[in-house]
């Protein structure tokens, strides 16, 4: 490994205390791959969310979970007991050091402990206290239990998802917890800009309600002026036509072509192999309006037409004709994508237990701060020693702590 | 109520569609003076997109697509293929703080506007660039959207039945998660500018920020070897986990059921019919083994009751479960959306009222929300060019007479 001072990484100079579950943990992933001091407090003996799979080889352990490893990269690891008097005195001498702490507890727990945000401005006024729930810290709903499919469903999207055919179905690879923590990762840092200039922290109360039903394209707008209910279309598209996926060869692929050079391109190509020659060349198809309303009949030849190739052979051939294609791909092809590999988007990252692995790298390339992974996901408690030394706990400290279960 | 979050920042936004326009607004939401450069010779496509009031299509004004992405910001029509164009969008950039743009990779370069030239104009500009495969590689010229980039990045073929077609989620969600990746590198490039005083260029990738959202996804084929697939509503370590049918047409509740106390409290919710006390259904390993009947008998309880009615008994008993909301179930019914006041009016010039998404998170110190519509094309030029960038008199005249401002 080599060595970046924290001025070279935008967040270098941020201390960001995590005590989020799955809701949060790629809000604090963020940070962490921008430089910000993450210090992720485990509850004794470690996190609930270490025994979320999957895990390598399938054999569940703590430290073996394929979930922790990803969303907690650059996180140096702590555990701490914040429901003991010892433990919630340590707890305040690092929120003393801390400019954003993170939370996803249920409205009500920090208060219990006298930890909520009151409490803990008067220990460090300038603190960005962070709270991600299932619908946020007021309303009639602040209590209800959430999960990924709950926010899903409550925020609107999940009506919108699936086939006309089949029950609503959630989203694939827990995307509410992602929504929630990258509006919670925005908010903070929006926060944190404003702390410039007041120099005074905030409590910032977010909503994977509210972040799902930010998320609902025209469906809002089409009720508002109109009062139409947005139903699910599968991929059919609510609006653009053609644009959907279809089967190939080998699965699926999609394209979209409704601006019209794009439906002339697609009607060239498709025409060549002898497929709908007088019904898609004909003029009124020009209209997004006429294709639409024959959506059907246009369907059953670009499903024919894409049935004699492979997923393969129509991106590349469409995107050389400039037509928005894609393969439906599946891990395998994303791992094996030559542009991705061409812009060094995977990181090859060593951990103690789960050995080197492949991870999604960068989401963006900085051209003056670095995204860089330093260290991979902590191991339970790796971080004690370290960080409450560096807190000036001393080791007769740390014994006594330990002693009474507050580590 | 304080100042706003981000008053003070001024975002020039090249952006178009959805990606840029969503990044943008989110700083705008919040303060920031954000200004939209249009153009009549090349629309911003869902300018003629709909939905419209009343069906009747009004482009370029009152496409309600433009109008949810576009709130909150002033917009001018600059053409950048005049040379005058360019030099006022120079001097617009020597004062902004932010720049963002979503166009294919040749494009700001074809208006001699690429991040090397607006550097020298001021130093301490952030720029984005949010391509849909970025600035480089060999596929950097391909075409992408929201609807192709989420069977690209692997989304759509997790999501579906497992014995159905991918579907994927019902909107362009690749487009959302680059919005968000976007608006979070600015900022942390404002931080970074706060400490030293430089600006600096963000490439940014659709598909690698896509990527990054499905960590799972590829950690298991990286450790495991395994390309995961569909699983419908199922969950590895939950059931019942499901979407159920209720009384009346196309309703439908979720409930997920994670912890032994949970399904003691749902059993005690149905008034514990045998089934719940069955042994094949005492352990998680074991509801998960028969998630299938699980579900059957689940649902032959749901369908007697409303998803409201369902959501509310479950959860007072401390089950997590929810309604399948509609968009009119969020606009009208739902309880929790009223009280936070999360819908907000705003008058439209042309679509007259309408009623929009306010912002997820609140701040304690102030948070921002929809304060005025979409803007018409080019309704703030005279603001901007005249009062903002001072224009003189001769610059007006000669800028229309270059069709500059077109």
């Amino acid at each position: 490994m080599f060595s970046l001072e924290a001025g070279d990484m935008a967040l270098g100079e941020l201390r960001v205390l995590d005590l989020a579950d799955e809701k949060g943990l790629y809000c604090t992933k963020l940070m962490a791959d921008l430089g910000a001091d993450v210090l992720r407090v485990e509850r004794p003996r470690g996190d609930a969310t270490r025994n979320i799979g999957p895990f390598l080889h399938d054999q569940p352990h703590p430290e073996r979970s394929l979930f922790f490893a990803y969303l907690n990269t650059n996180k140096r690891g702590i555990t701490l007991n914040l429901e003991c008097a010892d433990g919630q005195e340590v707890f305040r001498r690092l929120v003393k050091t801390a400019d954003i702490l993170v939370e996803t507890f249920p409205p009500g727990y920090l208060a219990r402990l006298g930890l909520d945000y009151p409490h803990l401005r008067e220990v460090n006024p300038r603190l960005i206290l962070t709270s991600i729930t299932g619908f946020g810290q007021t309303g009639p709903y602040r209590d209800y239990k959430t999960c990924d499919m709950v926010g899903f469903a409550m925020g609107g999207l999940m009506y919108l998802t699936g086939d006309p055919k089949s029950p609503p179905v959630q989203a694939g690879g827990y995307q509410v917890y992602y929504t929630g923590s990258m509006f919670a990762a925005v908010a903070t840092l929006m926060a944190v800009y404003r702390r410039r200039t007041t120099g005074e922290g905030e409590h910032v109360d977010v909503s994977m309600q509210e972040c799902v039903a930010s998320l609902l394209e025209t469906a809002t707008v089409n009720y508002s002026y109109n009062g139409v209910v947005q139903k699910r279309t599968g991929t059919q598209h609510a609006i653009a036509a053609p644009c959907r996926v279809y089967p190939c060869q080998d699965g699926y692929w999609a394209v979209i072509a409704n601006a019209p050079h794009m439906w002339d391109a697609l009607v060239a190509w498709i025409v060549e192999e002898g497929i709908g020659v007088e019904e898609l060349t004909k003029s009124e198809y020009q209209f997004m309006d006429a294709r639409r309303a024959n959506i059907d009949q246009i369907n059953a030849y670009i499903a024919e037409f894409g049935m004699r190739h492979t997923k393969a052979e129509l991106f590349a051939e469409g995107q050389s004709r400039r037509i928005p294609v894609a393969p439906a791909a599946a891990a395998t092809e994303v791992l094996a994508d030559p542009h991705l590999h061409a812009r060094g988007y995977f990181v090859d990252l060593e951990h103690p237990v789960l050995g080197i692995l492949r991870y999604p790298g960068a989401p963006y390339k900085l051209s003056e701060t670095y995204w860089r992974i330093l260290r991979p996901a902590p191991l339970v408690g790796q971080h004690n020693q370290e960080v409450y030394q560096e807190l000036g706990l001393s080791q007769s400290d740390l014994v006594v702590l330990a002693g009474v279960g507050a580590l | 109520m304080g100042s706003l979050p981000l008053e003070g920042l001024r975002v020039a936004d090249f952006s178009w569609v959805l990606a840029g326009p969503f990044a943008a607004k989110m700083l705008a939401d919040q303060g920031a003076q954000v200004i939209k450069i249009e153009t009549h010779y090349k629309l911003d496509g869902i300018r003629n997109y709909g939905p419209w009031r009343e069906r009747v299509p009004t482009p370029p004004d009152g496409s309600g697509f433009f109008d949810i992405h576009n709130r909150n910001k002033l917009a001018i029509t600059l053409n950048l293929n005049t040379p005058l164009g360019v030099d006022i969008c120079k001097r617009l950039i020597k004062i902004s703080d932010v720049a963002i743009e979503n166009y294919s990779v040749r494009a700001m370069k074809k208006f001699g506007l690429e991040y090397p030239v607006l550097r020298e104009v001021n130093p301490g500009l952030i720029m984005v660039s949010m391509a849909g495969m970025g600035q480089t590689g060999p596929h950097r010229e391909y075409l992408s959207f929201g609807p192709t980039l989420q069977p690209l990045i692997g989304l759509t073929h997790l999501t579906g039945f497992p014995n159905g077609e991918p579907v994927g989620i019902g909107n362009s969600y690749p487009d959302f998660v680059a919005a968000l990746h976007a608006t979070f590198a600015i900022l942390a490039a404002l931080e970074y500018r706060a400490r030293t005083g430089e600006g600096q260029y963000i490439d940014l990738s659709q598909y690698e920020t896509g990527v990054s959202v499905l960590g799972s996804m590829i950690l298991d084929y990286t450790a495991n070897g395994r390309a995961q697939g569909r699983i419908g509503n199922r969950h590895p370590t939950a059931a019942p986990h499901g979407c159920y049918r209720c009384q009346g047409k196309e309703r439908w509740c979720v409930i997920a059921v994670f912890t032994d106390e949970e399904w003691r409290s749902f059993g005690e919710v149905l008034e514990s019919p045998p089934w719940t006390q069955e042994t094949r259904f005492a352990t998680t390993q074991s509801r998960v083994a028969h998630a299938d009947e699980l579900d059957g008998l689940v649902e032959a309880w749901t369908i007697n009751y409303t998803p409201e009615e369902v959501m509310g008994r479950l959860q007072a008993a401390g089950v997590p479960a929810g309604v399948v909301q509609n968009t009119e179930d969020l606009m009208t019914r739902d309880p929790q959306m009223k009280e936070r006041g999360f819908y907000q009016a705003v008058e439209h010039l042309v679509a007259g009222e309408t009623v929009l998404e306010g912002v997820p998170f609140r701040f304690s110190g102030g948070t921002g929300g929809l304060r005025t519509a979409a803007p018409i094309m080019g309704q703030h030029n005279d603001y901007v060019f005249r009062d903002i960038l001072g224009l003189t008199p001769q610059e007006m005249e000669a800028g229309l007479a270059q069709g500059a401002f077109s």
